[in-house]
């Protein structure tokens, strides 16, 4: 009976265990399916391994799109969007349209360019294929993300004073003025003093090397075919000599400039040449509340357009599956949502669809959508290069102090050594006088303090000849760090130096840019209150001078640096040892 | 207690068990399924917006042959990009079939192709011979404002011959009777190198400029005056040259009469993009039909390479039918086509239909003193190219 019983348990467990089992596999499917489904749900169109390596495309871009931009980005990568079940990342950094030029010649490797305008690619072809020995160009097929047309930006009331809006302007106009030594006299204000032009330089800015083609153009009295044989005839170099000495200082964005307008007003520049969509911002209250409007000049001759062109690098560090995430973010970009935002940032979107009349685009913020009603002709790379070299030639000359802190905090960290190669690449920058045709060709005038405790004359200041700048290379390199820091003695010795008439001049830009790491610790004479007094008493006299500042370290006084450059109408930078190089370069735009 | 152990641990086996079949059924290959069939198709870039809402619907269609899904994959292109990389074999996906802008460039592969391997590559008879899908003329296109004073000023409708006086026009638009800050007269055409629309315009200028319409030769277009004749043409082009038809005719609009007062492109796509133009600039466009033309029928090309199937093609001829079918040629009508099926009229009562929507500036059903050209050899179309290049700085 046991034995029995013992079977038909058996035989019981058998008959439960079959179904048992099938209903056993059906949980073990669903759950499979439900991990594969939360895996799904949580990573779209990813495999758990594909997600740990994504793909990331490095977006170099010039800085006013960053407006839009931004957000963008921000967007794209939170989309999930993916290929070939790999995530994709965008890493998007602003940079200046010269400045990314340099610096992809330099070995840095985006995967996509974003400059403000199509006329830097051919200038990082030719220099990347001079560079390499490459066959093929690096950059093709630009498209344009959003375009804006480059315009004259100035204030109503005077644009008004000119004729404006029933007089067509122009390039001839504005130089003309900028030229009249009788200022705004000659259009019956004389209480506005000089008709200030400004505009960015072109080595760094797309507005700058546009506004040099523009005036290359209006030198030649043509309006295409500019080749680099116009540049070479005297007459033309020396209009455009004219110009650029009534030209306010130079500096490395429109971003700068917009900011200099919107805190200055009138006061600052009469005329300044930027993109329209920059005209818009400032009018929309991006930068400050203006004192009063201003209103963009398509120039009558012609302008150029920026066209925000988005390339794909051919470069082997660009893989195919970038090249594909790259093609994913452009679409992104021009899709109608995307591009409707563009209209809100004050560019013209690329998607004519999208319509610009009755849209914010209007009077209200300055600008015309109608125009332009001509272009001037894009330069070739040859003609652009020639124009570079003539501006480098004839830009307004700088009458400059560099001040350099060589107390012991300096020698920590290799501070004082990233700080000599700066001084070097700043070195570059500058112009020594030349002969050309029997005639002296006046350079930039520099000189060198170095201070800790005391005050040194490492090079006098005085103009640069020929083979000075090898000299004063070997004499940075033999600077040593040692002592306490005497900022404000310094800053002041520097500044009676400068607005010394002897040494002061006010053809050129006048100014001084003083580098330290910490707190003043040991002047005697000079306080910040009597410092500041001294910088207003040689601005009183005439001979104002402008202070560019750079707070290196974490130790510098970023509050004492930022009211002396403020002060002055100059900048303060904040440097590190490992960007120092950069930032001298960054601050030789400024003249 | 021991039993109760027993029948705990057996469950545990089970459950065990059946997650781990469960997971392998999870990844065992769906075999009831057959795979799909997949097919390349590159096409000239003024097809994009039509070709791809087709494409999306016959995907969605589910079209089968032999059991298998079809499923087909769009690539748009330069027609002078497409031909190289198909000549180089250089793509991803090597396409199953091409659709450029006009038989020129039918002439240009099978002319660069039959030296290497023997045969042509595009069939001009039988099953697989090249099919238009659906056809488009060339226009000049100008804004209206210009092309009033352009026509008070010449009093004939712009052509080869007078826009080339334009162009020379020694103060630009202020000779012509126009706005002095107009600037110079700007025309654009696509790069003849790159671009059908290009070489279109450039084989028209020729015919125009000997005035005929077949038998252009090689030694004639080493004539001089032809070659100076030109060159005044294309020195009236500032904006540089779009590598495509549908870029020029978007530039057209994006950057005003800035950069192009006159531009010369095909009909649909200035059809298609007319709307867009008062909303940008104020003013509208207007359409003219030069004396000279040429019909770009962009054919459907089945590539006989190796690289594809034979089932590869015959889905592509199934593609191509379905493109033909009546609805998706109406569907052409939208961007500016004429469809090349002729049970399909040009005008229908679809208010959509540009061709219903903008006869007053100049689209013209029935267009007026047409006059077709042969289309050249290969050489003379080679030549032509070359001289375009030559001519560049």
């Amino acid at each position: 009976m046991p034995r029995q019983k013992r079977k038909s348990s058996a035989l019981a467990w058998y008959i439960a265990g079959i179904p048992l089992l099938f209903v056993c596999c059906l949980i073990g499917w669903a759950v499979w399916l439900m991990a594969r489904s939360l895996v799904e749900t949580a990573f779209p169109g990813e495999t758990p391994q594909a997600q740990e390596e994504g793909i990331v495309v490095t977006l170099f871009y010039s800085p006013e799109k960053a407006a839009w931009l931004e957000p963008l980005v921000q967007e794209f990568n939170g989309s999930g969007v993916s290929i070939g079940g790999k995530p994709v990342q965008i890493q998007a950094r602003a940079i200046d349209s010269g400045e990314a030029l340099q610096a992809i010649l330099e070995g840095e490797r985006p995967t996509v360019w974003s400059p403000a305008s199509t006329l830097w690619v051919p200038l990082l072809n030719r220099r990347w294929q001079e560079q390499t020995g490459a066959t093929e160009p690096l950059a093709i097929y630009p498209e344009p993300l959003v375009v804006s047309p480059l315009v004259i930006a100035m204030w109503e009331e005077q644009a008004r004073a000119l004729g404006y809006p029933g007089r067509n302007l122009g390039w001839a106009e504005v130089i003309a003025a900028t030229l009249d030594e009788r200022g705004w006299g000659a259009y019956g204000h004389p209480e506005w003093g000089r008709f200030k032009l400004g505009h960015t330089n072109p080595y760094f800015s797309n507005s700058g090397l546009l506004s040099v083609a523009a005036e290359g153009y209006a030198a030649a009295g043509k309006v295409r075919d500019l080749l680099p044989e116009d540049l070479e005839r005297p007459e033309a170099r020396d209009f455009v000599q004219a110009v650029e000495s009534a030209i306010i200082h130079y500096g490395e964005s429109t971003e700068y400039f917009a900011r200099q307008m919107a805190q200055r007003g009138p006061a600052y520049a009469s005329a300044v040449v930027l993109e329209e969509q920059t005209v818009v911002r400032l009018n929309q209250g991006a930068y400050g509340k203006l004192p009063q409007r201003l209103v963009a000049i398509y120039p009558r001759e012609g302008t150029f357009w920026s066209d925000h062109p988005y390339v794909i690098l051919r470069g082997e560090w660009v893989d195919t599956e970038q090249q594909a995430a790259a093609l994913a973010f452009r679409e992104f970009l021009l899709s109608r949502p995307a591009q409707e935002k563009a209209l809100q940032a004050g560019f013209r979107p690329s998607d004519t669809s999208i319509p610009l009349q009755n849209s914010l685009l209007g009077p209200d913020l300055g600008v015309d959508p109608f125009q332009p009603q001509t272009v001037l002709e894009v330069p070739s790379a040859e003609t652009l290069e020639a124009l570079l070299e003539a501006w480098q030639g004839v830009r307004k000359r700088v009458n400059l102090l560099l001040v350099v802190d060589i107390s012991g905090s300096m020698a920590d960290e290799g501070k004082l050594l990233a700080v000599q190669d700066g001084l070097k690449l700043f070195l570059d920058q500058l112009v020594e006088e030349q002969v050309r045709d029997g005639q002296v060709i006046e350079g930039d005038r520099l000189g060198i303090l170095v201070f800790n405790d005391r005050i040194s004359t490492l090079v006098p200041l005085s103009p640069l000849k020929p083979g000075d700048k090898e000299r004063i290379r070997a004499a940075v390199d033999t600077l040593e760090a040692d002592y306490t820091t005497v900022l404000y003695d310094v800053s002041a010795y520097a500044l009676h130096q400068m607005a010394d008439p002897e040494n002061y001049d006010d053809r050129r830009i006048n100014a001084i840019v003083l580098m330290t790491d910490g707190l003043d610790t040991a002047s005697t004479r000079y306080s910040e209150h009597s410092l500041l007094r001294e910088i207003e008493k040689a601005s009183a006299a005439g001979r104002p001078v402008r202070i560019f500042t750079i707070a290196y370290g974490s130790d510098a006084d970023r509050d004492l640096l930022r009211r002396l450059a403020e002060a002055t109408e100059g900048r303060m930078v904040e440097g590190t040892p490992e960007n120092i190089r950069r930032l001298y370069i960054l601050l030789s735009s400024y003249f | 207690m021991r039993r109760r152990n027993l029948i705990l641990f057996i469950v545990f086996l089970l459950v065990a068990l059946g997650i781990a079949v469960g997971v392998l059924v999870g990844f065992l290959p769906k075999t009831s399924q057959l795979p799909d069939l997949e097919i390349w198709v590159v096409h000239a870039t003024e097809e994009t917006e039509w070709l791809s809402a087709a494409a999306q619907r016959f995907n969605q269609e589910g079209h089968r042959l032999g059991g298998q899904r079809i499923v087909v994959h769009l690539e748009a292109m330069d027609s002078g990009d497409a031909l190289i990389n198909i000549r180089d074999e250089k793509f991803v996906h090597p396409p199953t079939a091409w659709s450029p802008s006009s038989m020129l460039w039918v002439n240009l592969l099978n002319a660069e192709w039959y030296p290497r391997h023997g045969t042509d590559l595009i069939m001009r008879v039988g099953q697989y011979q090249a099919t238009p899908l659906v056809l488009t003329p060339m226009v000049w296109v100008m804004w209206q404002d210009r092309a009033e004073v352009f026509l008070r000023h010449f009093g004939e409708e712009p052509d080869w011959d007078t826009v080339q006086k334009a162009l020379a026009a020694p103060e630009g638009w202020k000779s012509l009777g126009g706005q002095a800050d107009w600037g110079y007269v700007k025309f654009g055409q696509t790069d003849p190198v790159l671009s059908n629309s290009g070489l279109v315009a450039i084989t028209l200028a020729a015919y125009d400029y000997f005035d005929r319409i077949r038998g252009l030769t090689v030694d004639e277009l080493m004539d001089n005056n032809f070659q100076a004749w030109m060159q005044s043409l294309w020195r009236g082009i500032v904006g540089g040259y779009d590598r495509a038809s549908a870029n020029l005719m978007r530039d057209m609009i994006l950057y005003g009469a800035s950069k192009y007062d006159i531009i010369m492109v095909y009909e649909n796509l200035v059809a298609s993009q007319m709307k867009n133009a008062p909303g940008r600039w104020g003013t509208s466009l207007r359409v003219f039909y030069p004396r000279l033309n040429l019909w770009n029928d962009h054919p459907f090309c089945v590539l006989m390479a190796d690289w594809s199937t034979a089932d590869q093609k015959d889905a592509a001829l199934e593609f191509q039918k379905f493109l033909l079918r009546e609805d998706i040629q109406r569907q052409a009508l939208h961007y500016g086509f004429r469809p090349a099926n002729v049970d399909v009229p040009v005008v229908n009562d679809d208010p959509e239909n540009p061709f219903n929507l903008y006869q007053d500036q100049g689209l013209q059903v029935q267009i007026p003193r047409i006059n077709l050209v042969e289309v050249p050899s290969a050489e003379v179309i080679s030549e032509l190219q070359r001289m375009f290049r030559r001519a560049q700085p």
